[in-house]
């Protein structure tokens, strides 16, 4: 029921390619697993930072991971 | 589940269970007095039900258990306390008001304020329920 974010991510595939799990994620960025799961499902947007560490472990550039919709 | 969402559960069915008792004695068929009586033994029942269910919850939870509120857990946190904060200060106040306005003595005015602050406490850990849930978008 909550608002829409506006913008998509591509974290699940992204990991998914470098067999990441969530839980591998979420230690690596110091999040919980339930948080990336809200992220991967567009239920939470991450702060600034955490949208970079999270690039930076997929190793991909910030727009590659997160899609603003237009 | 995580051991924040756990720790929601936790308090909100503590206190719904333990203040439902009591709201139950205070406006039930017994009248205030009982109420007053039990309200001690009530107050530490629910410390001994949110120790308890936070001891259960950390040893199903120990990953998460060791880790610091993350960023969403704070933001919920922290939507979640405005919230309850603001409508517990209402709620007090026309909880006040409604026991002047019934001329209740004082037991009654604070049963009045209990159950008011019970309220603004079960839709503080009922918001976090739904966070975590992802029924609503925080963040």
């Amino acid at each position: 029921m909550g608002k829409e974010l506006p913008f998509t991510n591509s974290i699940a595939e992204l990991r998914k390619d470098r067999k990441i799990t969530q839980q591998e994620l979420a230690d690596a960025i110091g999040m919980t697993r339930q948080t990336i799961v809200a992220i991967e499902k567009g239920k939470y947007s991450p702060s600034l930072e955490a949208a970079f560490k999270i690039a930076h472990v997929l190793e991909q550039d910030l727009e590659n991971v997160f899609i603003w919709k237009t | 589940m995580s051991y924040s969402e756990k720790s929601a559960w936790v308090c909100f069915v503590g206190i719904l269970a333990v203040y439902g008792g009591y709201a139950f004695s205070a406006f039930g068929p017994s009248g205030p007095e009982a109420g007053m009586i039990t309200h001690l033994g009530l107050m530490l029942g629910l410390a001994i039900v949110l120790i308890g269910g936070h001891v259960a919850a950390a040893l199903f939870s120990p990953k998460d258990n060791a880790k610091c509120p993350d960023e969403r857990d704070r933001a919920i946190i922290n939507k979640s306390d405005s919230l309850a904060g603001n409508l517990g200060i209402a709620g007090a106040l026309i909880a006040a008001a409604t026991g002047f306005a019934d001329r209740a003595d004082a037991i009654g005015v604070a049963n009045y304020v209990v159950i008011a602050v019970v309220i603004a406490e079960l839709i503080r850990y009922g918001m976090r329920i739904t966070a975590y849930r992802g029924w609503v978008t925080v963040g």
